[in-house]
């Protein structure tokens, strides 16, 4: 009996996402950049690249939220004009938004996203609502932190 | 008392399932040994990384630690602990440390370099001399192999024998 209340014990506390088995930067990169090309508010931009920042921050983990948090610099060119705030519906209320994007436009956008880990894989969720699934990696070394970026 | 023991075996099978963790208790009698441990430490700092750990640019420990200051020896203690949190093996590292940088100015910070654990170092730490420091973690299973933890530093090592 002990040894069932010791293990549910560990069951209720928090446990530590598998860090080290998330995904390169650049694998995140990629697949931020296909899903976001997949989202009707982004067809407004052509998506030229990624750069992300993973966060493995402790005290972002608990029972209900088993994720990882990432930050991306987007950059995009500007394609059709809209009167619609299609940066803030492709990127997020997160997103810095520019003031004035003329078409033609090239411009570096920061917007979040957020790595979940089931067990296997991981899946990336974008704030637009967007899904992509990336494999486990290889277990390596990381630093819990912000892997030298300032707070949000 | 079969009945009871029964169901403590199929509650903590469904315990263990839930918490989604390796199901197998940790092998210790497989856990990198004391040299395996140092070795890592050691490696991050100084280079070249250790062939079997991929270290990421991001959790790599600043090239400027290695400009800095230069491991010259680690002694590792191990404790197995067995709590709530279940079982794992408590590591303590004692770093000798040799400085390199001239200044303060021009030294990486300890707490890059060593963990968040690093203790102060003495004042009369001067560039060419060397100083103690302290690190403290752990070992715990992950199903295959063991993540090291120095301070805020996590290593994935392969499982070894003991004392090998």
């Amino acid at each position: 009996m002990a040894a069932v209340l010791l293990a549910l014990a560990a069951c209720s506390r928090p446990q530590m996402p598998p860090f080290e088995r998330s995904p390169a930067d650049p694998d995140i990169a990629a697949a931020l950049v296909r899903t976001l090309a997949g989202e009707a508010a982004c067809k407004a931009f052509e998506l030229v690249s990624a750069q992300v920042w993973q966060y493995p921050l402790e005290n972002h983990t608990n029972v209900a939220n088993y994720a990882l948090d990432v930050d991306a610099d987007v950059t995009a060119v500007r394609r059709a004009p809209s009167v619609h705030d299609v940066v803030t519906a492709c990127f997020g209320p997160w997103s810095a938004t520019p003031p004035e994007w003329a078409v033609g436009e090239r411009r570096t956008v920061r917007t979040r996203a957020w790595l979940a880990y089931d067990g296997h894989a991981w899946s990336l969720r974008t704030e637009a609502g967007g899904a992509a699934s990336l494999p486990a990696a290889a277990p390596h070394a990381f630093r819990l932190g912000l892997n030298g970026k300032p707070g949000r | 008392m079969n009945r009871v023991s029964s169901t403590a075996a199929v509650a903590l099978t469904l315990c263990v399932a839930a918490c989604g963790g390796p199901g197998a208790p940790p092998p210790m009698d497989l856990a990198p040994s004391d040299a395996a441990i140092a070795a890592a430490l050691a490696a991050r700092v100084n280079g070249p990384d250790l062939p079997q750990m991929a270290i990421r640019p991001e959790a790599d420990a600043p090239p400027s630690c290695r400009d800095s200051y230069r491991v010259e020896h680690v002694a590792v203690t191990r404790t197995p602990v067995r709590d709530e949190l279940g079982s794992r093996i408590r590591v303590d590292a004692d770093f000798q440390v040799r400085r390199l940088a001239a200044t303060d100015g021009a030294a990486a910070g300890l707490y890059d370099c060593f963990g968040a654990d690093a203790n102060d170092p003495p004042p009369t730490w001067k560039q060419g001399s060397v100083a103690n420091l302290k690190g403290e973690g752990e070992l715990t299973w992950r199903g295959g192999y063991w993540l090291l933890r120095i301070g805020d530093e996590f290593m994935p090592l392969p499982p070894v024998e003991a004392g090998r």
